[in-house]
C-alpha cells in the first residue's frame, strides 16, 4: 500500500487515489486561488503559534 | 484529461520546466551581487536573452508556462510588506496627500497614455502603476490584475528602473538647491519617487530625519498598491463582463490572498524578522517569474511601442514632482 501510494503520489495518475485526486482538484483550481493557497501557507509558517 | 477549455500542466510534466527557470533565476541573482544592476532586471534579461537566441527547449514548455503562478503568489506575499498601522502613523495630513498624489498620478499618465500619445490600455495601465505606487512592485501587481503581456511587463519595468536610477541622483541635488527641509524633503520625496529602496537611500542621502519620513510616506503609498490594483482589475473586467458574476470569475482570485496577508500583517502576526523572510521569498518567487516573462517577451514586438513609456512616465514624474512640492511647502 505504501509504495503504491509513493507512486500515486510521483506519477499523479490515480484518479482513485488520495494524491491523484488531490492533484485533480488543484489542477482544476483557478490559478488565482492556487497563487492565494501558496501565499497564505507561506504566511502561515511564518506566524507564531 | 483536463477541464474543458483549460490547459493543465500535471506536476512531473512541469517540474523539468520550473527547474529551468530556477536555474536561469539563480544564475541571475548570482549576476547581480556582481553586477550593478537589480537582480529582478537581470533575471528579465536573462530570459529574454535565451528565449530570443536559443529559445525554451521543448522539455521545458510546460513548466516555464506556470512562471505567472509564480509571480501571483509573489504578489501575495507583498500583502505581508503593507501595514495599516504604518499609514496611520503618518497622520492625516500626509495620507491625505498620499491619497491625492496617487490619484494625480494615475490620472496625469492615464490622459498622456491614453490621450495624448495613443499607448494601449494595458501598458497605460502598468505606466499608472508604476508611476503612482511604487515602480517595480505596482507594476507587477496591476500587470497580473489586468492580464498584462510580457512585452508589457518588460517595457514598463524598465522604464520604471530608470527613473529610479535617475531620481535616486537627482532628488536630492534638487531638494538641496530648493531649500527644503529635512521633513519636507522626506515627505517630497516619498510621494514622487517610485520605487522604495531609491526613495529610502535618497531621503538618507540628504538627512536622517528626511530618510524616516521619506519611508513612512512611502509605505503608505505602498499600502494603496493593492486598492489601484483591484481597482484596475475591475475597471478591465467590467469592460469585457456585464454581470456580478462574470466580473468574478474574471476577477483575478489572487488579490484575495494580497488583502488577507496585508490583514495578517496589519494585525501585527508577522515579526520584522518573518517580513523579512517573506520579502525575500517574494523576491526569489519574482526572480524565477520574471526570468519566464523575459522568455515571453519578443523583442521585435517590444520596439513597436518605442521609447513613449519614458516621455510619459517623464512628464507625469515633473507634473507630480511639482505639484507635490507645491503641497510639501504649503500645507506641512
Amino acid at each position: 500500500l505504501k509504495w503504491q501510494w509513493l507512486e500515486d503520489v510521483a506519477t499523479m495518475d490515480s484518479k482513485d487515489s488520495l494524491p491523484g485526486r488531490l492533484h485533480e482538484r488543484w489542477a482544476d483550481l483557478d490559478r488565482g486561488w492556487r497563487a492565494a493557497a501558496l501565499g497564505l501557507v507561506a504566511v502561515l509558517f511564518h506566524v507564531p503559534v | 484529461m483536463g477541464a474543458v477549455g483549460r490547459v493543465r500542466t500535471t506536476l512531473p510534466d512541469g517540474l523539468p520546466g520550473v527547474a529551468f527557470l530556477c536555474l536561469l533565476a539563480g544564475s541571475a541573482v548570482l549576476a547581480g551581487r556582481f553586477l550593478p544592476l537589480d537582480a529582478l532586471v537581470l533575471a528579465v534579461a536573462v530570459g529574454v536573452l535565451v528565449g530570443n537566441t536559443v529559445g525554451t527547449p521543448a522539455w521545458a514548455q510546460a513548466g516555464v508556462a506556470s512562471h505567472k503562478l509564480f509571480l501571483e503568489t509573489g504578489i501575495v506575499l507583498l500583502g505581508a510588506q503593507l501595514s495599516l498601522g504604518e499609514v496611520a502613523a503618518g497622520g492625516p495630513r500626509v495620507v491625505g496627500l498620499v491619497v491625492a498624489t496617487v490619484l494625480v498620478a494615475v490620472a496625469v499618465v492615464e490622459l498622456l497614455g491614453r490621450r495624448v500619445f495613443a499607448l494601449r490600455r494595458r501598458v497605460t495601465a502598468l505606466l499608472a502603476a508604476g508611476t503612482s505606487i511604487c515602480g517595480v512592485s505596482a507594476v507587477v501587481a496591476v500587470a497580473g490584475a489586468v492580464d498584462a503581456d510580457a512585452e508589457d511587463i518588460a517595457t514598463v519595468t524598465a522604464t520604471v528602473l530608470l527613473f529610479d536610477a535617475v531620481t535616486l541622483v537627482t532628488f536630492p541635488a534638487v531638494g538641496a538647491a530648493l531649500g527644503l527641509g529635512a521633513r519636507e524633503f522626506g515627505v517630497w520625496a516619498g510621494l514622487s519617487m517610485f520605487s522604495t529602496g531609491p526613495v529610502t537611500a535618497a531621503g538618507f542621502a540628504f538627512d536622517p530625519v528626511a530618510g524616516q519620513w521619506a519611508t513612512l510616506t512611502k509605505l503608505t503609498r505602498n499600502a494603496l498598491v493593492g486598492v489601484v490594483a483591484v481597482a484596475y482589475s475591475l475597471a478591465f473586467v467590467s469592460r469585457e463582463a456585464t454581470s456580478v458574476r462574470a466580473v468574478w470569475t474574471r476577477f483575478p482570485k489572487f488579490l484575495v490572498g494580497f488583502a488577507v496577508v496585508s490583514a495578517v500583517a496589519s494585525a501585527g502576526l508577522l515579526s520584522a524578522s518573518a517580513q523579512a523572510s517573506l520579502d525575500s521569498l517574494s523576491t526569489a518567487l519574482f526572480a524565477v517569474a520574471f526570468v519566464g516573462l523575459g522568455l515571453d517577451v519578443r523583442v521585435d514586438r517590444m520596439r513597436e511601442t518605442g521609447a513613449t513609456p519614458v516621455l510619459v512616465v517623464a512628464v507625469a514624474l515633473t507634473t507630480v514632482a511639482a505639484l507635490a512640492y507645491l503641497a510639501v511647502t504649503t500645507l506641512l
